[in-house]
């Protein structure tokens, strides 16, 4: 009887801790920080191509690096958006569009800028 | 571009928001609606706003809402363990409870203290069924706003102690039947069983317990019986 109410009791305590610390664990990243590392090595793979690409000015690799990190980032969103701001994300998207833009113009200082702008977001969302 | 799932996020974030809520209202306890200071009131709006924020305010992240969020219940549950330890922690973060009408007179120092008006203290005499101010030997303002009345000895109720009239010890009523069903464990509690529940029901003319909605028996040993049919309510003394 003594033992079945310390046991009620174990379980009326832990299952609300438990639900916290799974809140706790999505809210902190936790379905990021736990998918598949591929994608998120693929992003950055990519986005370092792609800067020496625009540095070294070979914008025809720049421009198909580009379209693989967008296809990457697209990937890694939703496992992302269940603890990241959402302004952040769209950011990086709005970046992207703009970095396409720089990239046909062949314009190196904008392409870096853009580039510099999604390094920001990118350690802001993935902290 | 991109596909955002905004409607599954904000449910993952308002499924955290309303169970994290009801664990900490769990964790801060009863208190909070049963007195309700004008603090508590505020302090629930204020949560309450958090969570809302926690739930569909996709601009920023989850966490630093439900940091805040924890942060408020754990001050209040911090304040609450040093209140039940200190009288004088009490009185300093709740106030105390002012007496404002003495003998049928207002006491208007009191009353300028903790800014009430006297149609304030009038009409919460009326909401108590008190209308002569005359009747009122003493009246307090509790710490959660609400008028306590003491009233003079020959305004009191009559009660059956002062006739001398003999009582039914009352107690907690029990639910014997409910939807139909036989609570077991309350029949054990109120120390009767099925074969007695069944006769009571067979005088009332009731064949099956699936009929009954209701059946309670209160402290004195009433049982009270409602069935679907309602015409059919009555009561009838157990005498266990």
């Amino acid at each position: 009887m003594q033992a079945n109410n310390i046991g009620n009791k174990i379980i009326r305590y832990m299952i609300p801790l438990l639900v916290l610390v799974v809140f706790v664990v999505i809210m902190q990243g936790g379905i990021y920080k736990l998918g598949s590392q591929d994608n998120k090595n693929k992003v950055y793979h990519y986005k370092s191509l792609l800067a020496s690409n625009i540095e070294a000015e070979k914008w025809t690799n720049a421009s198909a690096d580009l379209d693989e990190l967008e296809v990457r980032w697209n990937k890694l969103i939703p496992r992302l958006e269940y603890h990241a701001e959402m302004n952040a994300i769209t950011g990086i998207d709005v970046s992207l569009g703009r970095l396409k833009g720089f990239i046909a113009a062949h314009d190196k200082g904008g392409a870096l800028a853009e580039l510099g702008e999604i390094n920001k977001y990118l350690d802001n969302l993935t902290e | 571009m991109i596909v955002l799932n905004e409607g599954l996020v904000v449910l993952a974030r308002s499924l955290i928001a309303f169970f994290s809520l009801l664990i900490f209202a769990r964790v801060i306890g009863k208190q909070q609606i049963s007195e309700l200071t004008f603090f508590d009131y505020v302090l629930g709006i204020t949560i309450g706003s958090i969570a809302a924020s926690l739930s569909v305010d996709l601009s920023s992240r989850a966490w630093p809402h439900w940091i805040g969020l924890l942060t408020w219940t754990a001050t209040v549950l911090i304040l609450q363990l040093i209140t039940l330890k200190s009288r004088l922690a009490t009185n300093y973060l709740l106030g105390e409870p002012s007496v404002v009408i003495m003998d049928g007179q207002i006491m208007e120092e009191a009353l300028r203290r903790i800014r009430y008006t006297a149609s304030d203290i009038l009409e919460q005499l009326r909401d108590k069924g008190i209308f002569d101010l005359k009747q009122v030997a003493f009246g307090v303002i509790e710490t959660n706003g609400k008028l306590s009345v003491l009233l003079k000895p020959e305004f009191l109720p009559v009660t059956p102690q002062d006739m001398n009239l003999p009582t039914q010890p009352n107690g907690l009523g029990t639910e014997l039947i409910y939807d139909g069903v036989i609570i077991e464990e309350n029949l054990q509690k109120s120390k009767v069983d099925r074969k007695w529940l069944r006769k009571e029901l067979n005088k009332n003319n009731i064949k099956h317990i699936s009929d009954v909605f209701l059946a309670y028996l209160d402290g004195a040993g009433n049982l009270y019986l409602d069935l679907y049919k309602d015409q059919a309510r009555r009561e009838n003394n157990a005498g266990k």
